[in-house]
């Protein structure tokens, strides 16, 4: 039987928690709050945590970060228990190094059940959330059953939760030929991925004949909304297609821009009931390759396609903004990567100045996110014009510092 | 082993979406269900406690961290729940145990949002009229989802959404047959 440490700011829940593993023969070590409970890491050598996520002073995402960066604490498998159980919630609690996540309420059988799991195999914990809706309700289908709590269902967006230390990466098969693919990955909404993204590919199609942008948001994406193009087809369409994407099932998803001769995959309108698999996926942009010369893929880290992509990338563009969340909400991106069987050597990390006013300083996003920054994208002014005229601002002011420095991006790789 | 909810009885955890924000925080439910206490006009507020504000464009980080807090009901847009259950008002108690539901799948747009999930009810009532003509400004929209229109990545679902209706531009309904 394990010890397991329980960190919450509420002593009534510590309680109840302690009453169900002492049940189930563990030894619960209490902590009432997030340095209480770093401490008790420390001192105590527990086998597992459980931790909350809304504490006063540190919060559950900033103790998991400190229990993963303190090589004594490191391999301490962390299961996040919160009432603050959005997707989003989920992912920044995988992001910042916990093994698994449930949603509050929770039943003792569910949270004893999960407990013995990541302790039978701690390095392959696999996330799991609340069974909720995931996906909107559509049209003719009845709501779906009630909720089961918390099941083995992989969310959307997690394929497997980043284990303490050298998670495995997924299974991928990669093709045989390498794939002429630029991922551009924004790690938050709003720093100007898709920006990137879109300028990227105009640029590239200065020299290159034959230049495809894919844009894999699971809804909405807004490639479509910054070229003014109206997408009728998008990635989500090849699902119904099976594994089997031939060129007649990629060509068929594909919108040509009209002035550029850019071959665009838009993103659905609405979020389609699972993305692309990760073989479809390994697929598509194979079937891709053997007729685009360069291919840019705008990926966001809510798609569970994002591990083919990264597998398959022959460069990969990290995206961060210069705010104050880029210093204080630290990814360790050589970990991340490492967990998706990536060489760190094809990634760029890029600043992109969305605002006027200097933000944080380079030297702090490099710490932050434990990389070199290649390259900053200086803040330009022409981009609120650009997308009003559904131009890339490369494109519209070709001397801009912002496009000199993209046209730079692209001779780096 | 007994199956025991961890779960502080008489407690929710609920995040109130306004047009800016995303405040999460536990709502102690006195004699009344929660969409009650919501749509209760005797108060204009409602009292949190374990009160966590994040803005609603960056929704995990958070903003600010108080014991207590008072929300103001009609500056919400929308309230979700984790659970189903604490979604049902207490005159739908009754109404839904009496007859066999009927289920329509809901779409709305409020304020910053778009939301999609089920309503059902007791009855073949007209249902327009029960969404547009109820005197209730929170309304119950089961298995939702509220995604931010300016990002649609950013989404919030859960068992039972109360959605302000004060801020609805349109409902379109569907009933779901089979």
């Amino acid at each position: 039987m394990a010890k397991v440490l329980v960190i919450d700011d509420d002593a009534g829940l510590l309680q109840m928690v302690k009453l169900m593993l002492e049940r189930e023969g563990h030894t619960a070590i209490l902590a009432q709050g997030g340095e209480a409970g770093l401490l008790a890491a420390q001192t105590q050598e527990p086998e597992i945590a459980i931790v909350d996520l809304m504490m006063p002073g540190i919060s559950g995402y900033d103790v998991t970060r400190q229990l993963r960066g303190n090589p004594s604490t490191a391999r301490i498998p962390v299961l996040i228990l919160t009432a603050r159980s959005q997707p989003m919630d989920k992912q920044m609690a995988i992001n910042a190094g916990a093994t698994a996540f449930m949603s509050k309420p929770v039943s003792s059988r569910e949270l004893t059940t999960r407990i013995a799991e990541i302790l039978a195999n701690p390095a392959t914990g696999a996330n799991t959330g609340p069974a909720r809706t995931d996906a909107p309700i559509y049209s003719n289908q009845p709501p779906p059953p009630p909720s089961s709590g918390t099941t083995r269902r992989v969310p959307i967006g997690v394929e497997a939760a980043p284990a303490p230390t050298a998670p495995a990466a997924p299974q991928i098969r990669k093709p045989a030929r390498q794939v002429p693919l630029t991922a551009v990955l924004g790690l938050r909404p709003g720093v100007g991925a898709t920006t990137v993204g879109v300028n990227l590919t105009f640029l590239l199609r200065r020299t290159a004949e034959r230049v495809c942008l894919v844009d894999l948001a699971l809804s909405n994406g807004q490639v479509g909304a910054q070229l003014h193009l109206a997408m009728r087809t998008s990635w989500a369409d090849l699902l119904a297609v099976g594994e089997n994407l031939d060129v007649r099932a990629v060509s068929a998803v594909i919108t040509p821009h009209p002035q550029a001769g850019v071959g665009i995959i838009g993103a659905p309108g609405t979020r389609p009931p699972r993305p692309l698999s990760l073989d479809a996926t390994v697929q598509m942009f194979s079937t891709l390759g053997s007729g685009f010369q360069q291919i840019v893929a705008d990926v966001s880290p809510a798609n569970s396609s994002l591990a083919a992509v990264l597998a398959i990338a022959k460069t990969i563009i990290v995206v961060v903004g210069d705010d104050m969340n880029a210093a204080q909400n630290p990814f360790n991106l050589p970990q991340v990567f490492s967990g998706y069987g990536v060489n760190l050597s094809s990634v760029r990390l890029v600043v992109n100045h969305s605002q006027p006013e200097p933000g944080v300083p380079l030297q702090a996003i490099s710490k932050a996110y434990n990389m070199p920054i290649t390259l900053e994208l200086p803040y330009d002014v022409n981009q609120a014009q650009a997308v009003r005229r559904g131009v890339p601002a490369a494109i519209m002011s070709p001397e801009s510092p912002f496009a000199q420095a993209l046209a730079a991006l692209i001779k780096l790789l | 082993m007994s199956d025991k909810l961890l779960a502080r009885k008489g407690i929710i955890t609920a995040d109130f979406l306004t047009d800016k924000f995303r405040i999460s925080g536990d709502v102690t439910l006195k004699s009344q269900p929660f969409p009650d206490m919501m749509n209760d006009k005797g108060s204009a507020f409602c009292r949190i406690e374990n009160v966590y504000v994040s803005p609603i464009d960056d929704p995990t980080t958070f903003r600010a961290q108080y014991p207590v807090g008072q929300v103001r009901k009609q500056s919400v847009i929308a309230v979700v729940l984790t659970r189903e259950e604490d979604g049902i008002a207490r005159h739908s108690m009754y109404q839904v145990k009496l007859d066999a539901p009927v289920y329509f799948n809901l779409y709305v747009t409020a304020g910053e949002y778009e939301i999609r999930g089920g309503v059902k009810i007791a009855s073949p009532v007209d249902v327009d009229n029960m969404l547009m003509q109820s005197l209730d400004p929170f309304m119950a929209v089961f298995r939702a989802t509220a995604s931010l229109v300016s990002d649609p990545e950013i989404q919030f679902s859960g068992g039972a959404l109360l959605l302000n209706r004060n801020y609805a531009n349109i409902y379109c309904v569907e009933r779901v047959t089979g």
